[in-house]
């Protein structure tokens, strides 16, 4: 009988530590729905020729990056360096220049340097939606076999690198 | 004449009222705001409306599509918009959204086993509040009879005639 009376603070403490443990995840990193799905079907035009289409089955082949990025998003131009670092590595990138103009975005390769395979061309950014892109730059990682791996929202730098993906390419790199 | 509680009381009321009205303004600023969009058919622009209220920006995560004016908002607004016009349904519309956004868009969780803590956990709380009520009432209502028992009272003569007729009721 006596034991009824510590079910209110029992209840308290376990209410307590669940919002406590809530307090640590942040709410802003969305989960991807595309985890271990094939990447979606597109076709749309590289970035440096308007007459060459891309589809899915260009991504296939190799482990590689898809990195969504734009000459409006600021903090893309912070993430350039390390892309090119990246790539200078052997890490293939393929870029998804999303919502952008065409010659800014030729342009912006041009002088910041192109870590980038191909780069896909996606002005209404209708493959953005359709792989839940929320915000500029993101950085999907595909397999050999186009599956999503893994989703970064945000820059990619070499913290992200070393928490997030380094240990994909754990076997082929050092 | 009024006394002095009464119009602080009649005060209270009338920015009660004013604050109301205020705000019922403002939700007619927003739904015309929103409403600019360039609908034929008034039916599918009350299922937009309301679908983009109940869908949530994935940018902003406290807005919902309908608030937000980020550009994923406004692409995924005009989105909806293609797709009611393209005579899906609001559940094939929430679909085609999950599948990119995932759960996270719909402001209305499903009922599933990975939801059940929030849609049974009000329930839950209210069990414990009842219970709680129940163990309270119960240790007054003992200690009220222990009361009752240093300082008797005589029952009234109805009272003593309706528990009699409660007993004779039970023998039956």
């Amino acid at each position: 009988m006596r034991i009824i009376l510590f079910v209110p603070l029992s209840v308290f403490l376990v209410i307590t530590v669940l919002l406590w443990s809530a307090l640590e995840r942040e709410p802003g990193n969305l989960p991807s729905a595309l985890i271990g799905r094939p990447f979606p079907k597109f076709s749309l035009t590289k970035l440096r020729a308007q007459d060459q289409y891309l589809s899915e089955r260009d991504l296939i082949g190799a482990k590689a990056l898809v990195n969504v990025w734009g000459t409006w998003c600021y903090a893309c131009k912070f993430e350039h360096s390390y892309l090119q670092k990246l790539a200078s590595k052997g890490v293939k990138i393929i870029g998804l220049n999303y919502k952008d103009n065409r010659e800014a975005a030729i342009e912006w390769l041009e002088k910041l340097g192109d870590p980038y395979s191909v780069t896909i061309f996606d002005k209404e950014g209708s493959l953005g939606l359709d792989i839940g892109v929320y915000g500029a730059p993101e950085t999907y990682l595909i397999d050999a076999q186009g599956i999503i791996l893994h989703r970064r929202v945000g820059v990619l730098d070499q913290k992200v690198w070393e928490k997030e993906f380094s240990q994909y390419y754990a076997d082929s790199e050092g | 004449m009024l006394n002095k509680k009464a119009r602080v009381f009649f005060y209270l009321l009338a920015s009660y009222y004013a604050v109301l009205g205020c705000s019922v303004l403002s939700v007619d600023i927003v739904y015309a705001k929103t409403s600019m969009t360039d609908f034929t058919d008034m039916a599918l622009e009350r299922r937009y409306v309301s679908l983009i209220q109940e869908l949530r920006c994935p940018k902003c995560q406290n807005q919902s599509l309908q608030d937000s004016n980020s550009t994923v908002s406004l692409d995924l607004k005009n989105q909806i918009q293609r797709l009611l016009e393209k005579g899906k349904s609001d559940e094939e519309i929430k679909s085609y959204l999950t599948e990119r956004y995932t759960e996270y868009i719909l402001y209305r969780p499903v009922l599933g086993y990975h939801t059940l803590l929030l849609w049974a956990g009000p329930l839950f709380f209210v069990l414990i509040a009842i219970s709680v009520l129940l163990f309270v009432k119960r240790l007054n209502g003992s200690s009220q009879m222990s009361n009752k028992n240093l300082s008797p009272v005589q029952p009234r003569p109805d009272q003593v005639r309706l528990r009699e007729a409660l007993e004779n009721f039970k023998k039956e």
